[in-house]
Formats: structure tokens, C-alpha cells, sequence
């Protein structure tokens, strides 16, 4: 992106000027040097000295051979002139005193916040479970529309999931620098490009899998529903993109509420397939809410502002961002993976413990499986309040360290990374053993049933634990992505997926789906562990990470 | 997509290398003659300007598309176009429904699932059958026509995979159709000596198992010819047919004549290629019902027949000579008359007992006049693999639990076994 153009005049070497009271008989020379003050401010709204205007003029453009068409010998000299000048457009910004917050209340506020990410699968759950439908979920569904529906959410969150990542690397970057016009651009793009691939790869499943294996009517319904879901689950990428939190439970409470009663007008009476197809069409009726509200979100917070004043946006070139944004969506699509493809396996044993080579929803290792997911409505604030403290705390204890002072900041650096992986780790740990437990105790025994079923409770606590590391992994993720190191945790979240694909394969091959769990825990323990390892590396090398950065 | 939207004529052309002149944020032109209108044109309150004012952006375009800006650019309507010809192309040519697992829905959103026989997408039906897919054959989904099997004089009935027709009758005057939960094979018109019209499996079902068959109680003969005959065939062959011509075969069959009276007859064939020798092992006069028919043989000197549940003939010390494994047929003959006889179902049972897996400890399942406590997960009903089915609700009491969970009324086989998905 360019803003203006920056190069400066050229034109035949003339007389030498002096200084700037000399200029100011040559009044074509003098003009010229109000207007570079101007873009000298434009650039560096308050240039501390004179090498602050050296460096902006420079950055324009300007050489030696570009002063002196000015008259100067010098960037420098130029600089001393233009500096000169830079007082009479200089604004004083208006200081804003930083609000005073103890650092708990601080971190609680973050907590919170970030907590409102499951709020969005709680409000899903309470529904399913009153109004026996929430957003795609169904407790009226045949086993073959839940395997539809299963398989569908797996491939929509996979896909969705990577696009997310690869949207929320780049939009914030570009929203953090309040460059809406580009946030626009890429959260347009990325959706675009987004629903290309995902429409792609729903075509060849249903092509060469489902309708081949399930018959025609069921690949319609997987069809409509991973339509359906991949586009609820994206539609909500641009607000956790903006850090819309609220607006996304509030739209995701409207969609239930939207789907709920679009699934009581649309297939109040029909049962099997039909309910099933108009069940889609309730879920894609939710979506839309989503999509509203995500479009207008975005309207809002990119749509206008001061950095609208741009009047000409050069955009950078597509290939090279979804190239450089690549890792962050194989980072997303592996973690979805990780942590879903252990009831994928699970089903596909299923169906061969049952005779036939095709998945089968495994109902009771959902039961178990899903109810374990909670930890992560607990945990993730936990990140989100981690990484937010990490980040207020890194610029300012880098900038007051002194060059002789670096050992000091990465001791600094490295207890703080001690200080909240081990917090996380140990609050991840009890609530892993605790949440069992506390939901076989609170839940209704009619939720709970599958637990009950044989294997299902040490499905549970084993599973409980696997999630409680995801949240480690996660941090640990956040602390090199903040440092612009996406190779570690892509590798972090390959390996997990690898390992609990492969794990559970092996554990459920003899028909113990239950055994699946320990898949899981494979999975997010090796996650966590290359995660961990990398991002203390990372960190421990304190300013050499953090200035390479950039 | 950004190369078609505002090109910017002077950018890119060069390749950026020569410098562009300045411009000022307020939109001032640097070729603008006059510097001191540049000056003036700048208003700070542009600085100040409320942000709900939106400015204009002017995009300033890359320069002329590379291949690889065109290939990137043009990737999202390929691939939508691509997917949709896919969708479109896979809608046309499949068809219907395959159920590979068959559910027994429950109170509360319980099921039980077990395996069922595979049905084709497509019109293609045929092929090596194994004998799962031969389990619990109910006879659910209407079959479309039969569609002719390449290299083979027989036709397939799809959907359902593994199973074909053929007979002395011939397709123009036999058929064998699905509908209404029924298979129905039929001769068409009279045909003055015995012709018939069956269908057979294409795969093989080994000498342990059991075959078991349930039909309609075949209708009378409504000619009066003296010697017109109606024949409801359960027969076991050897599948060795194709390879040597043998047609050694157990029979079992209701002949219906036109007086109204009804035999029913146990016995074996031998033969090659045509007109095989029968053996008549035990024939009793029969009344009209539906007909439950077990059939257990070695195929050498071990036979067993079933029917509707009671032992109808037992010999350990034949010379039968069909060499195993085996198919079963599911048949018509007639004589003299058109006739048409109705199958509803046929499983090769290759276990004993029926059992209901996944079932919290203590359940108590109920099946008929049989309660069976859980252990270790599971309820076993017992029985032999010539016990006939049982048809019935299932119910389960689970503990904690207030209500039990009653599921759908279903025909459980013997060697079905079923797995608990709780529900809510």
C-alpha cells in the first residue's frame, strides 16, 4: 500500500542554499518545504529530533540528489529545514490518561472477554437440550442423518477453521493499523476464496464418498448441512476478527432462536429424510443471522474513520498474502482435526463392528467425548487473558531494558512464560479432574447416559484431560504467532492431528471405542509439548525474537 | 477481483522504478503549476474531520496481470463451477438410499443399530456378494428394473447388491420385483410343463450357517387344469452351478393344486445342466399360512429343516453330493398356471443367540417372553441359528432411569447383534 507518493522533486542540481532564511527569498524552494513538513508529520506525527524528519524524508524518497534539488547539500540539511517548518503543523495529540485497573481486575476483564468465546456452544447446548434442535444439532435425527450431520460439521469446521486463521492473521493486521480499507480487502477476498475451496471440497466428498457409500438422499443432507455450517462457522470469523465478542453471542443467540423456530415452521411434522432436509434449511436460516451480523460489523468498524483519508490504497499482491497466510490456515485446519477426527475414527470403527465399511455416528463416544469440550469454556479465557497481560507487558519491559540490560528481560520473559504456562497447566489439571465429576453431579442422568454406558466415564476423564491441554498448546501457540514464528505451532498441530488420528486408530481397532479418548490426549499432549517447547525457546531469547519480528 | 476494477494507467507499467511525484494527502496534484495553491488546499480541519465522514478510496491496481495474478484471480470461479458440475453430475446418476446400518428407533431418542445388507446408488447391483451382505434382508426398499448383467444370462435387481435373477421361465414371461416390503417372483402366463423363475445370491454362504426364509402363504391356484401346480421354493444349492453345471440342490416347498389342497415337501436334487433328479425325503399335507423355513446341511449326509420354528425333518446319513458353499434360492415353479409367490425375508444366520451390546450395567432387556439381565455390557437372548425370528418391541430398563426405553416393533434373527445408542 502506498499512501500518496512520496518521491521528491527532481530537477537540475542548482545554487546551494544555506539556510532557512536564505530559502525564504526563493519562495518556489520555501512553499515546497511547508508541504514536505506536512507529509514529514504525515508520516511521524511527532518527530522527536532531527534524525525522526531525516528518516521520514528518506522514507519518501528523497536522496542527496532529491535535496539538492531543493537546494541542500543533504538529506540531514533538508532535514534541518523541513524541521524548522514542522512546528507550525505539529498537533498535539490529545493525551489520553490510561485508565487505572489493578492488574487482577485487569486480568478478570480479559478473562471474561475472552470466556465469551463458549458462550456461544453453551447457549447451543441449553438449547438442544430444551428445544431438542440448536443450530445444526438434532435430538430427533436417525443414526444415518447423524452420521450426515457429524461428517458435515467435521469437514465445515476443518475448512472453516483454516480460513479463520489465515483471515484473523491478516485482517488484524491490517485492523490494528486501522487501515480499513484493507481489512475490507482481505476479509473480501478471504471469503471469497474461503467459500470456493470449501463448496470444492463439500463437491468431491459427496462425489466420491458420501452418495457412493450412503446413497443419494443422505449426500443431500450431508450436501445442505456442511453448506449450512461452513457458513455459520466463517460467517463468525470477521467478528472474532474484530474482537466482537458480544456481537457474536448475541447473533449466534438470535440464530438459535431463528433455527429454532424455522425447524418448528419448516419440519414440525415430517419425519426421517424430509425433517432432516428441513432441518438444513433451519441451520441455513441461523446462518444468515450470522452472516448479518458479521457483515454488518464489519460495515461498522472498517467502514469509515481517519484512515478513510487515504485516497489512494495500493493493495499488495493476493498471491503473496495467501501465500505468507498459508501456515496460519494449516495451523487451523490441523488443530480442528486434532481435536475432532478422534469420533471421526471412532466411527469408522463403528461401522466395522457393525459390519459395514462406512462411518457410523458413534452416539455413545459423542456423549462422553463432547461433554468433555466443556473444559475448553472454562480454559479459554485463561488464554485469552494470558496472552492479552503477555502483550502488555512485553513493549515496556523491552523498552526501558538498557543495551547492557538484556539478560534481565529475558529472565523477565522467561518467568512470565513459566509464571502462565504453569498456571494454565495446573488450573487446566483441575478442572480436567474436576469437570467429570461436576457434570456427572449437575447434568440429568438423560444427558448423561451415554457416560453411563461401558467405557463411557473413563471416555469422559480421559478426554477431560485431552482437552485441558489444548488450552496449553493454544497459549503457547499465541506467544510465537505474537512473535511471527507460525512454524512451531504448525508443526505443534500437525503432529497433534497425526497422533491422535493415528492413536486412536490403533486403540479402536478391536471395537473399544471408548479407548478412542486416549487418541486425544495423544494428540494435544504432543501439541503441547512442541508448543511449549518452541515458544520457550522463542521466548527466552527475548529482544532477539521480538525485534526479528518485524 | 482486483485487476479489473480502476486500473491505474501511469502505475506499474515501468515496473515502479521511476519515482512518482509527490502528492499531498489532501488530493493535490504535484504537477499542480502553482505551490502555493498546494499550500493553501491543505485545510487542517481535514485532520479534524469526524470520522463518521467517509472519504473516497481510490485503489491503485497492480499493473498488467501475470499469468500467475490471472491464475489466482480466476481460481474461485473454476473451483465453484468445478463443484457444482460435480453436485450436478453425481445428483443425476445416483439414486435412492443405501442403508448399510439398519436402526431401531427408541423412546427418547434411543436407537439400536445393526448391520444391514448394502443397496447400490445406481443401477449397477450386481457382483461378488459376501455373506454379510446377505444378513437381515427385509425386502425394505422397492427395486427399480432389472438391468441386464453383463457376460451373464442372468438380470440384477437393484438396489439390491449381490443378489440376481434367472429361470427356466425366462425374462419375458417371469419376473422378481420389490415392493411393498415383498419380493414377488412370478410366472407370467401358463406354460404347459414345470418352469420357474428364482433369485439367487452371487456370493456364497459357508456350510455352518443357517438359511432362513420367510414368505407370504402362497395364494391358491385359480385355474382349474387338472394338472396346473403352484410352487413356493426354498432351495440351497451349491454355488459351484457356473463352474461345472451341477444342480445339486435342497429343496423345500409348499405346492398349492387347484382343489385347494397344499403339500409340503423336503428333499434333494441332483442333476447337470438340466432336468435333475429329485428325492423326496418327507412330503405332509400343509394348511395355508405364512411360511418360517430353516434350513441347516453340510450339503453331503446332514440335513435340517425347520419350520415356522418346529423341526420338519432331521437325517445325518445322506449321500446328497452338493458340495458347499452354498446359495440360496428364492423361487417360483409352476405348471399349467401363471403364479406368483411373495418372499419377506431371507438372512444366512451364521450365529447363534441375539445380542444387545452397550447397555449401562444392570440394564434388564426384554424381548418377547424373555427378560435378560446385562453382564459385562451385554444382554444375550438365546437360541440356535434355526430359531426363527422374533418379531416384537424390545424394551430396555436401565437403572436411574424412570421410564423404560420400548423401541419400534422389529424382526430380530437370530445372530443379530445390536448396539445401545442411548438417546436423551
Amino acid at each position: 500500500m502506498s499512501v500518496d507518493t512520496d518521491a521528491p522533486p527532481t530537477g537540475p542540481v542548482g545554487r546551494i542554499a544555506r539556510d532557512l532564511d536564505e530559502l525564504r527569498t526563493e519562495s518556489s524552494v520555501y512553499d515546497d518545504l511547508h508541504v514536505e513538513a506536512r507529509r514529514v508529520l504525515d508520516r511521524n506525527p511527532e518527530p522527536r529530533n532531527l534524525r525522526d524528519v531525516a528518516v521520514a524524508l528518506e522514507s519518501m524518497g528523497y536522496t542527496t540528489t532529491g535535496a539538492r534539488a531543493l537546494g541542500f547539500d543533504s538529506v540531514f540539511d533538508l532535514a534541518v529545514a523541513v524541521f524548522d517548518l514542522a512546528y507550525l503543523y505539529y498537533l498535539p495529540r490529545a493525551h489520553v490518561a490510561p485508565e487505572r485497573r489493578s492488574s487482577w481486575r485487569r486480568f478478570a476483564d480479559d478473562y471474561l472477554a475472552g470466556s465469551w468465546y463458549g458462550v456461544p456452544w453453551i447457549m447451543a447446548i441449553v438449547v438442544l437440550f430444551v428445544g431438542r434442535v440448536a443450530l445444526w444439532s438434532s435430538l430427533d435425527s436417525t443414526p444415518q442423518v447423524a452420521a450426515m450431520v457429524s461428517l458435515a460439521f467435521f469437514l465445515a469446521a476443518v475448512l472453516a477453521g483454516a480460513c479463520s486463521q489465515m483471515l484473523a492473521r491478516k485482517g488484524t493486521f491490517y485492523f490494528l493499523q486501522e487501515n480499513y480499507p484493507l481489512v475490507r480487502w482481505t476479509v473480501t477476498r478471504f471469503l471469497v476464496y474461503s467459500v470456493a475451496i470449501a463448496l470444492l471440497a463439500v463437491a468431491v466428498t459427496y462425489t466420491f464418498y458420501v452418495v457412493p457409500y450412503y446413497g443419494l438422499h443422505l449426500g443431500e443432507v450431508f450436501a445442505e448441512f456442511a453448506v449450512a455450517i461452513f457458513a455459520f462457522l466463517l460467517s463468525a470469523a470477521p467478528l472474532y476478527m474484530l474482537r466482537r465478542f458480544y456481537t457474536l453471542a448475541l447473533a449466534t443467540g438470535l440464530a438459535l432462536v431463528v433455527t429454532l423456530a424455522s425447524a418448528r415452521l419448516f419440519s414440525g411434522n415430517a419425519t426421517g429424510m424430509r425433517h432432516a432436509q428441513l432441518l438444513g434449511l433451519a441451520v441455513g436460516s441461523g446462518a444468515m443471522v450470522v452472516i448479518a451480523a458479521s457483515y454488518l460489523a464489519v460495515r461498522s468498524d472498517t467502514g469509515s474513520g481517519d484512515a478513510d483519508s487515504l485516497t489512494i490504497v495500493k493493495p499488495p499482491e493476493l498471491r503473496v498474502v495467501l501465500w505468507q497466510s498459508a501456515p496460519y490456515g494449516v495451523y487451523g485446519f490441523a488443530y480442528f482435526v486434532m481435536i475432532l477426527v478422534g469420533p471421526v475414527v471412532a466411527g469408522l470403527a463403528y461401522g466395522h463392528t457393525l459390519g459395514v465399511n462406512q462411518f457410523v455416528y458413534p452416539s455413545t463416544f459423542e456423549g462422553s467425548f463432547d461433554l468433555a469440550l466443556l473444559d475448553l469454556v472454562i480454559l479459554l479465557g485463561l488464554v485469552h487473558a494470558s496472552i492479552e497481560r503477555f502483550g502488555r507487558r512485553l513493549v515496556p519491559l523491552l523498552k526501558d531494558q538498557t543495551l547492557d540490560g538484556w539478560g534481565l528481560a529475558r529472565t523477565a520473559l522467561r518467568r512470565e512464560w513459566a509464571i502462565s504456562v504453569s498456571t494454565l497447566a495446573v488450573i487446566s489439571g483441575v478442572v480436567a479432574w474436576a469437570l467429570p465429576g461436576l457434570l456427572l453431579y449437575v447434568l440429568p442422568s438423560s444427558i448423561t447416559a451415554a457416560v453411563r454406558s461401558p467405557g463411557g466415564l473413563m471416555a469422559l476423564e480421559v478426554a477431560s484431560f485431552g482437552f485441558a491441554l489444548v488450552p496449553i498448546g493454544m497459549l503457547c501457540s499465541q506467544y510465537l504467532f505474537f512473535l511471527g514464528r507460525p512454524r512451531a505451532p504448525v508443526i505443534g498441530a500437525l503432529s497433534g492431528a497425526i497422533v491422535s488420528a493415528v492413536t486412536t486408530t490403533v486403540l479402536v481397532r478391536n471395537g473399544d471405542l471408548a479407548m478412542g479418548a486416549w487418541g486425544l490426549l495423544a494428540g494435544t499432549t504432543a501439541y503441547a509439548v512442541i508448543t511449549g517447547l518452541a515458544s520457550y525457546r522463542v521466548l527466552a531469547a527475548g529482544e532477539e525474537s521480538f525485534y526479528a519480528s518485524f | 477481483m482486483p485487476h479489473s476494477e480502476q486500473p491505474d494507467e501511469d502505475c506499474g507499467r515501468d515496473g515502479g522504478s521511476v519515482p512518482e511525484p509527490p502528492r499531498s494527502r489532501a488530493g493535490i496534484s504535484p504537477k499542480d503549476p502553482d505551490p502555493p495553491e498546494r499550500i493553501e488546499s491543505w485545510d487542517p480541519v481535514d485532520d479534524q474531520m469526524e470520522s463518521a465522514v467517509r472519504r473516497q478510496v481510490q485503489w491503485n491496481w497492480h499493473g498488467r496481470p501475470s499469468w500467475g495474478r490471472k491464475a489466482v484471480a480466476v481460481f474461485p470461479l473454476v473451483a465453484v463451477v468445478l463443484a457444482v458440475g460435480l453436485i450436478v453430475h453425481t445428483t443425476v446418476e445416483a439414486q435412492g438410499a443405501i442403508d448399510q446400518v439398519q436402526s431401531v428407533l427408541g423412546t427418547g431418542g434411543a436407537t439400536l443399530l445393526l448391520s444391514a445388507p448394502p443397496q447400490s446408488s445406481n443401477g449397477s447391483s450386481a457382483g461378488t456378494g459376501q455373506t454379510s451382505d446377505y444378513r437381515d434382508v427385509t425386502f425394505s426398499q422397492p427395486s427399480g428394473t432389472n438391468q441386464p448383467i453383463q457376460g451373464s444370462t442372468s438380470l440384477a435387481v437393484p438396489p439390491y447388491v449381490g443378489w440376481e435373477a434367472n429361470g427356466s421361465a425366462g425374462a419375458d414371461n417371469a419376473f422378481a420385483v420389490v415392493n411393498g416390503g415383498l419380493l414377488h417372483v412370478g410366472v407370467r402366463r401358463p406354460t404347459p410343463d414345470y418352469r420357474g423363475w428364482f433369485l439367487t445370491t452371487t456370493g456364497a454362504t459357508p456350510d455352518t450357517c443357517a438359511f432362513q426364509f420367510s414368505a407370504a402363504s402362497p395364494p391358491p391356484v385359480t385355474v382349474s387344469t387338472a394338472g396346473a401346480v403352484g410352487e413356493l421354493v426354498m432351495a440351497v444349492q451349491t454355488s459351484n452351478t457356473v463352474a461345472t453345471g451341477d444342480i445339486n440342490y435342497v429343496v423345500v416347498a409348499e405346492n398349492v393344486y387347484p382343489g385347494g389342497q397344499r403339500s409340503l415337501v423336503a428333499g434333494y436334487s441332483l442333476g447337470h445342466l438340466s432336468h435333475a433328479s429329485e428325492h423326496i425325503l418327507k412330503r405332509a399335507p400343509w394348511a395355508p399360512g405364512p411360511l418360517q423355513v430353516a434350513i441347516e446341511t453340510n450339503g453331503e449326509n446332514s440335513l435340517g429343516v425347520w419350520v415356522n420354528g418346529a423341526l420338519f425333518f432331521s437325517a445325518t446319513d445322506l449321500h446328497m453330493g452338493i458340495v458347499p458353499p452354498l446359495e440360496p434360492y428364492l423361487e417360483v415353479q409352476a405348471r399349467q398356471t401363471a403364479y406368483t409367490v411373495s418372499f419377506s425375508g431371507y438372512s444366512s444366520v451364521c450365529q447363534s443367540n441375539i445380542v444387545v451390546s452397550n447397555l449401562p450395567n444392570g440394564t434388564v432387556a426384554t424381548l418377547g417372553q424373555q427378560s435378560i439381565a446385562a453382564q459385562n455390557g451385554s444382554a444375550v437372548f438365546p437360541g440356535g441359528m434355526a430359531s426363527p425370528p422374533v418379531t416384537g418391541v424390545l424394551t430396555l430398563t436401565v437403572p436411574g432411569t424412570t421410564h423404560p426405553i420400548r423401541f419400534d416393533p422389529h424382526t430380530y434373527w437370530p445372530g443379530d447383534r445390536l448396539s445401545f445408542a442411548p438417546g436423551t
